[in-house]
């Protein structure tokens, strides 16, 4: 089950979803760098402008350039998917491993209080905190990462606990290690590669819940060019200037397609089970 | 509490109950002396209580999931009394366990040096240029070949005897005075079998170290125990030198047990059959 080096031995989908996700990175990058103007900066031009040289993706209604709007935004949802998934691991597996291991009233609690969050829709759940806290783009990535610790952590729990059963983890017992260390280096790094499919996602998940709530008016602020707000504050112009709508839902769609691919094509790739198969059938 | 100094382990009036829906009761009253330098085997079918009794010793029952009733006594210390930090540390420098399957006794991820360095370094305080040293002398005293290569290898690249000599010297990295082994050459083929039995032997002579050699097979039992005990149904059945339950076992179900050792059929050089037929 080691990670492979070369290129080849990916598999399609993961192949595909890197070259994507460079892609849009680049592209956003070079975009918001090379850019004469600021994602706030209202009529640099005709409102409504269809796409031009100077303005490839148009302007929206106030007259701000679309281009440098949607990949700043692309750019934000990137943000916003690395650091609720950051968190999100970084609080879990703690969370997830000790109670994986420590079993009896520690496990039963956490477990009962997370079965409680999991009671409410996620974007429901997200609603009502923003509504308690206030609306605005960190609040709305507080609430998502408050949202998907649980979900995170409630994951971790049933991969260390396949792992916590197994012989090695008695063996490093009866010699001796401490729980810490059965923990952090016995466990962990055993359970490491279905981390990497869980991290992959929450990461497009958290786009997408985050786009939602902008969305709905509850994430980000205008004039914050998140991908749900460019929609919202667009969708009026469906009809005329359909283009405003269309390129932010196809960046997000796209972004988020790649992160399911590159999650997917993990799964399979570190399934050991596959690992024969894989190398028949790597190009499919 | 016995003040013998020539006694390692007692096991007093133990039961062991599994908390769960069955209730099963899997050790039941077991009394059992372990001396010094002395090698006990453990037999009995699936089930007999064998294995919860190797565990409870060494200290890997869930206190969740078990009730214990009794006491084993280590060093005149009950380990069924004492905080689990100080187990911890007991477990760690005296007593030695291996597992029936040694191939998943071994974390995946480690290098066969890093699975025997790093207890090293966690238990005896040991520099990593000096456990590395201690760990490549583990390697050549379970006679494993080429030391040096195999330090750096993955556990999948070795074979199941190979895995189960690793084990032993992962067992062995704190010079146990106990080592507990538990079926350590089912899932063995025969050869090698009688290769790691070989070397146990040589091992609990030249260590001087107690062994606890629990398994289903009598005749294995047989070559490396000093004392036999038959369990069954989670009680000690029978109880004695190795010689005397093997030819006057006092028990119906021994002497089943031995009556069901494996006979080669055809031993003498007339009686043997060609693979391809008899064509003289």
């Amino acid at each position: 089950m080691k990670l492979p080096t070369k290129w080849s031995g990916l598999n399609l989908r993961i192949r595909v979803s890197i070259v994507m996700l460079v892609l849009i990175l680049t592209l956003a990058v070079i975009a918001s760098i090379l850019s004469p103007y600021s994602s706030d900066q209202i009529g640099v031009g005709e409102t409504l402008l269809t796409p031009s040289f100077a303005h490839p993706f148009g302007l929206d209604s106030f007259g701000r350039d679309q281009l440098t709007r949607v990949t700043e935004g692309a750019l934000l949802s990137f943000f916003i998917g690395f650091t609720v998934m950051s968190i999100s691991l970084i609080v879990g597996i703690p969370i997830g491993i000790l109670s994986a291991f420590k079993g009896g009233l520690i496990d039963n609690g956490l477990s009962r209080f997370l079965d409680l969050l999991f009671a409410f829709p996620s974007l429901l759940l997200a609603l009502v905190l923003v509504a308690v806290i206030g609306s605005g783009f960190w609040t709305a990535l507080l609430a998502l990462t408050i949202i998907y610790i649980p979900i995170a952590s409630r994951f971790i729990r049933g991969a260390a606990i396949s792992e916590r059963d197994r012989d090695y983890v008695s063996a490093a017992k009866v010699n001796g290690a401490s729980t810490f260390r059965i923990c952090f280096k016995h466990i962990l790094p055993n359970i490491a590669f279905s981390l990497l499919v869980l991290g992959t996602n929450i990461f497009a998940f958290a786009i997408l819940a985050e786009a939602a709530l902008s969305y709905l008016g509850v994430g980000a602020k205008p004039p914050t060019p998140s991908l749900g707000k460019i929609l919202t504050e667009n969708q009026g112009f469906i009809t005329t200037s359909s283009h405003l709508v269309i390129i932010p839902a196809l960046t997000l769609s796209f972004l988020v397609l790649a992160l399911n691919l590159l999650g997917d094509g993990l799964r399979d790739h570190l399934d050991p089970r596959k690992t024969l198969k894989d190398s028949k059938m790597s190009d499919r | 509490m016995s003040k013998n100094t020539q006694q390692l382990l007692e096991i007093l009036d133990l039961s062991i109950r599994f908390t769960g829906t069955g209730k099963a009761l899997a050790v039941d009253h077991v009394n059992l002396k372990i001396l010094r330098g002395q090698a006990i085997g453990i037999v009995g079918e699936s089930g007999s209580g064998k294995s919860t009794l190797g565990f409870a010793i060494a200290g890997l029952l869930n206190r969740n999931e078990v009730e214990i009733e009794g006491s084993i006594f280590f060093e005149n210390e009950d380990l069924l009394q004492i905080e689990s930090e100080k187990f911890q540390r007991i477990r760690g420098s005296k007593i030695g366990y291996i597992f029936q399957d040694a191939a998943s006794s071994l974390n995946p991820l480690l290098t066969i040096g890093n699975q025997l360095i790093q207890p090293l370094m966690a238990n005896n305080g040991e520099k990593k240029d000096a456990a590395r040293k201690i760990a490549q002398e583990l390697l050549a005293m379970v006679e494993i070949p080429e030391p040096k290569k195999r330090f750096n290898q993955y556990p999948h690249e070795l074979s199941g005897g190979m895995k189960q000599r690793v084990v032993i010297a992962a067992a062995l990295a704190r010079s146990p005075m106990l080592l507990i082994a538990d079926e350590p050459t089912t899932a063995l083929d025969v050869t090698v079998q009688a290769q790691i039995i070989d070397l146990l032997l040589r091992l609990k002579q030249s260590l001087s170290m107690s062994l606890v050699f629990i398994s289903h097979d009598i005749g294995i039992v047989s070559r490396i125990a000093d004392c036999i005990a038959v369990m069954r149904n989670g009680k000690i059945l029978e109880y004695g030198p190795v010689r005397q339950v093997l030819q006057e076992p006092s028990e119906e179900y021994t002497k089943m047990l031995l009556a069901n050792i494996p006979k080669l059929k055809y031993t003498t050089k007339s009686t043997t059959h060609s693979f391809w037929g008899d064509h003289d």
